[in-house]
């Protein structure tokens, strides 16, 4: 892009006050450059400061004056991700499958921003998803290749979905399974493994790293405990909700 | 209050916010100094960076609604000795006889503000919000002096908490102090059945279409992490009576 980000952050800052006025207080923000992607983090220090921030289109209007997408982060969500990925690690060796799993979470470790590992073929993967393929890449990533990927709203419902997962996916010959179900099943023949929740991903994270999305229902419990650990925004929870009482 | 202190990660990252807005507007706003340190002091105490419990004794207003969460933050305030005065705006999502009851028996005299009655075409908690926020700057500006006045809010927590004002300062205490409901009601001493107030609960009888907001509602209370999953699943069910599938994965 070929801008200081110190530039970058001063006319931020400017643009800001300019859009807010000068009644109200412009929260404080740290910024983040991708310049492989072309994203400014935008980095403030707690939700409250980060809805201020998109409400009313605000960050919206900032970005077409610069000219950038821009994405709002706030830092205690990023601290939050942080602690959950850093509690698993110990259960992921440095060797063989595990290590490669490893590499990927000291990877989102460091997110913003994003830099997946790409590392050599090492074996393959089985996929089962509820509504993105978003496993295939990251297994691609860290050369899993995936040898077959399964919609699990195919197997049945929730949970039995999950139960005929298990069945094939111990009867397959594969090294790791990557599954949205629980965070992690170690001590069986092969690992089943939930990356998205591993890595602490948001839905729309999940949506836009995927190529094939799938519809599909989820219990309400389910939904809250996504929301309430950052995977899942309030607004499209509450649809998802709402659609499921009205039905 | 010696089980209000907290060691969990994210309450005292955001508690830690609130401390440094303190210290900002003791600079800014020099004529509330002596409150705001002591403020501070409160917050400190919370998670664990002062042992001592401080002495708050200024004069406090405090916007109290009858719920749980304004019912909290007059039972704290009152437990560090401030003088509170009260404010009740009267408005259909009160329940005037049980706030009246509550105030005498813990012996505080409300002051009640009337307003002109509420209409609102949708989902009623922004208008009756913004109507409750309105009066009350209104009676604090007409005093002419400098106030500290505290709110009941939850959701605006870290630097959001505490603002600057015409009139002068303003706290969302269980925001500042990150209180979650769990905490409130143990305070209270009084379990939560539905959610939302009187008003909200007549609003959904009417208008079923606007359950939507309510739950939009709860959902941010929950992704601040204000309200935990059993609880917000509790509040779901009492927004509707129809059975749904509630399990998780290990079900």
């Amino acid at each position: 892009m070929g801008i200081h980000l110190r530039e970058l952050t001063d006319v931020l800052g400017k643009y800001l006050r300019e859009v807010i006025g000068d009644d109200k207080e412009v929260p404080e923000f740290r910024t983040v450059l991708d310049e492989q992607d072309e994203r400014l983090y935008l980095i403030v220090h707690d939700r409250a400061e980060k809805s201020m921030m998109i409400a009313g289109g605000l960050i919206g209007k900032v970005a077409s004056l610069l000219g950038l997408n821009i994405t709002v982060l706030a830092l205690s969500d990023i601290i939050n991700k942080r602690m959950r990925i850093a509690r698993n690690l110990k259960y992921f060796p440095n060797s063989g499958v595990f290590g490669r799993i490893r590499e990927l979470m000291i990877s989102e470790l460091k997110y913003p921003p994003r830099k997946l590992p790409e590392l050599d073929k090492y074996g393959e993967s089985l996929i089962f998803f509820l509504e993105s393929n978003y496993q295939s890449l990251l297994s691609e990533k860290i050369g899993l290749i995936p040898k077959k990927e399964v919609a699990l709203p195919t197997l049945g419902k929730w949970p039995l979905c999950l139960r005929r997962a298990f069945e094939i996916g111990l009867s397959e010959d594969v090294d790791v399974v990557f599954w949205d179900g629980p965070t992690f099943v170690l001590k069986m023949e092969k690992p089943f493994i939930n990356l998205g929740r591993l890595l602490s991903l948001s839905r729309r994270e999940m949506l836009e790293m995927g190529e094939v999305r799938v519809k599909c229902e989820l219990p309400v419990m389910e939904i809250l405990r996504s929301v309430y650990m950052g995977e899942i925004e309030p607004f499209d929870a509450s649809r998802v909700i709402y659609a499921i009482l009205e039905d | 209050m010696l089980y209000l202190r907290t060691k969990d990660r994210l309450k005292r990252y955001r508690v830690s916010l609130s401390i440094k807005k303190c210290e900002n507007l003791i600079e800014k706003r020099v004529e509330f100094k002596e409150f705001l340190r002591d403020f501070s002091g409160l917050l400190k105490w919370r998670i664990f960076l002062s042992e001592e419990l401080p002495e708050l004794s200024h004069r406090v207003y405090l916007a109290f609604s009858g719920g749980i969460d304004s019912g909290a933050s007059l039972l704290i305030m009152r437990e560090i000795g401030a003088e509170i005065t009260p404010l009740v705006v009267v408005n259909r999502s009160v329940d005037l006889d049980w706030t009246k009851n509550f105030l005498s028996e813990i012996g505080l005299k409300g002051k009640f503000l009337n307003t002109p009655d509420l209409h609102f075409r949708g989902h009623p908690c922004g208008p009756c919000s913004r109507s409750v926020r309105n009066a009350i700057y209104s009676f604090l500006l007409e005093r002419g002096e400098d106030c500290v006045v505290v709110f009941g809010d939850c959701l605006p927590t870290g630097s959001l908490s505490i603002t600057s004002e015409e009139f002068g300062i303003k706290i969302a205490l269980p925001a500042s102090l990150s209180l979650d409901k769990n905490e409130c009601i143990a305070l209270m001493g009084r379990e939560v059945g539905e959610y939302g107030c009187l008003l909200l609960r007549k609003t959904w009888r009417d208008r079923k279409d606007l359950r939507k907001y309510t739950l939009s509602r709860i959902m941010r209370e929950l992704r601040n992490r204000s309200i935990d999953p059993k609880t917000a699943l509790k509040y779901i069910k009492s927004l509707e009576k129809k059975r749904f599938w509630e399990g998780t994965f290990d079900s």
